[in-house]
């Protein structure tokens, strides 16, 4: 029975952390990305992006460390000059250079591989 | 592991997000670095036991020195390798007339796996993951008494949800030992096979919100590091700790408390605290 009780005891971590994480969830829940289905599906054209820069809408970008982790691996992406991530609206700013230009998977695939999801993207 | 092998508490984490991110001190997180990123961690943690009634120690402090590389192989796919170096003194009762012991080795090496099997990221900040963990303590070849001299695989999973300011993570291992000494055990290092189950809740203290000049974040923890052994041992501690995470580098510092214990065959838990970074490559 020892077991039990002390893996209930480590459970109650659960409870509490529900608790104060729906308490604070409108607060923090702010940054939602609402895409449309044509919006989401365009992440996986494989058409190359000619503009010279681009939005990313991600989610599940919670820390400064993931952060670090997408950008670099957009920068491994073919064409991509430079990747700016701002947490505050979850979004990553990518500037495109040269002939081989990526596309909306490639993209998608790269953020894929940092561990989150790419939502929509607004060539600019 | 990141878990008390013969001493106390070693723990792994870091890759946040990234290997280490929303990844508290001594519970597993189902974050992993992405393929070709790496992260190290270090680890040093000081730990006092009490009587031992299998080593017939009366207290037995511990210094441990914990490296951590964590690599990204695939997508969802990571490597953990964790090499531990102790320092040990132990303490005899008056009536044995033994004098203070002290020695240093490097106790099992710990290969670990994970595999994210599930991931649903519902915000800009949030996120749900699942990943099941596999791996084994391998006997470091010291010869002195911090190795097990053997092979010990375990198995398990963990969750990790993150909600706003809010992160809970919640792992649970199984660890089959196939060597082991019992005096030599401080917790889950013996012959019988080891159930480890934490939780750990993180709250980001600043910023309160993300803004596009975030290079970095404050967390405080708490944990609930369990413990059972199939010779009846169990143990629960509790454990906060203070995190920052950079967009490269993070540190953190820790401690552990015994909450409740139900040991026979090892030493209680007096305190444990330590410190470690993280760097990210």
């Amino acid at each position: 029975m020892n077991i039990v009780w002390a893996f209930l005891a480590s459970l109650s971590l659960v409870a509490i952390s529900g608790c104060a994480a729906s308490k604070g969830a409108s607060e923090e829940n702010a940054v939602v990305h609402t895409v449309s289905a044509e919006e989401k599906a365009a992440t996986q054209s494989r058409t190359p992006i000619k503009a010279d820069s681009a939005v990313l809408y991600v989610n599940g970008l919670g820390c400064p460390l993931c952060a670090t982790n997408i950008d670099k691996q957009l920068l491994r992406v073919d064409g991509v000059e430079t990747a700016t991530v701002n947490l505050g609206d979850g979004t990553v700013v990518i500037t495109l250079a040269g002939k081989a230009r990526p596309s909306p998977y490639d993209l998608s695939e790269s953020v894929l591989d940092a561990g989150f999801t790419l939502m929509k993207i607004e060539t600019r | 592991m990141n878990r008390p092998t013969s001493a106390a508490v070693a723990a792994l984490l870091l890759p946040a997000g990234v290997a280490s991110a929303q990844e508290a001190m001594y519970t597993e997180a189902a974050t992993m670095p992405s393929p070709g990123t790496v992260v190290v961690r270090e680890q040093l943690h000081y730990t006092k036991f009490g009587y031992h009634p299998e080593r017939g120690t009366r207290t037995t402090e511990e210094i441990e020195w914990e490296s951590m590389v964590y690599v990204g192989v695939a997508r969802a796919w990571s490597l953990r390798l964790t090499l531990p170096a102790v320092w040990r003194t132990d303490e005899f009762p008056d009536s044995t007339g033994r004098e203070n012991d002290s020695d240093h080795g490097v106790e099992d090496f710990d290969l670990q796996f994970k595999w994210r099997v599930y991931q649903s990221d519902t915000g800009g900040v949030n996120t749900f993951r699942a990943a099941l963990l596999g791996g084994a303590e391998i006997a470091s070849g010291d010869d002195s008494d911090f190795s097990s001299k053997s092979v010990n695989p375990y198995i398990g999973g963990v969750v990790t949800k993150v909600s706003g300011r809010h992160g809970f993570n919640q792992d649970l291992i199984y660890q089959f030992n196939t060597g082991g000494d019992k005096a030599d055990n401080f917790g889950g290092g013996g012959p019988d096979d080891a159930l480890y189950f934490n939780s750990a809740y993180l709250y980001r203290i600043a910023p309160a919100q993300y803004t596009a000049d975030s290079t970095g974040a404050w967390y405080v923890t708490a944990e609930m590091n369990g413990l059972y052994e199939t010779g009846g041992d169990t143990e629960l501690r509790f454990a906060p700790g203070l995190m920052y995470e950079g967009r490269t580098f993070g540190f953190e510092i820790m401690a552990q408390l015994p909450l409740w214990h139900d040991l026979d065959e090892r030493a209680e838990l007096d305190l444990s605290i330590g410190v470690g970074i993280r760097l990210l490559f």
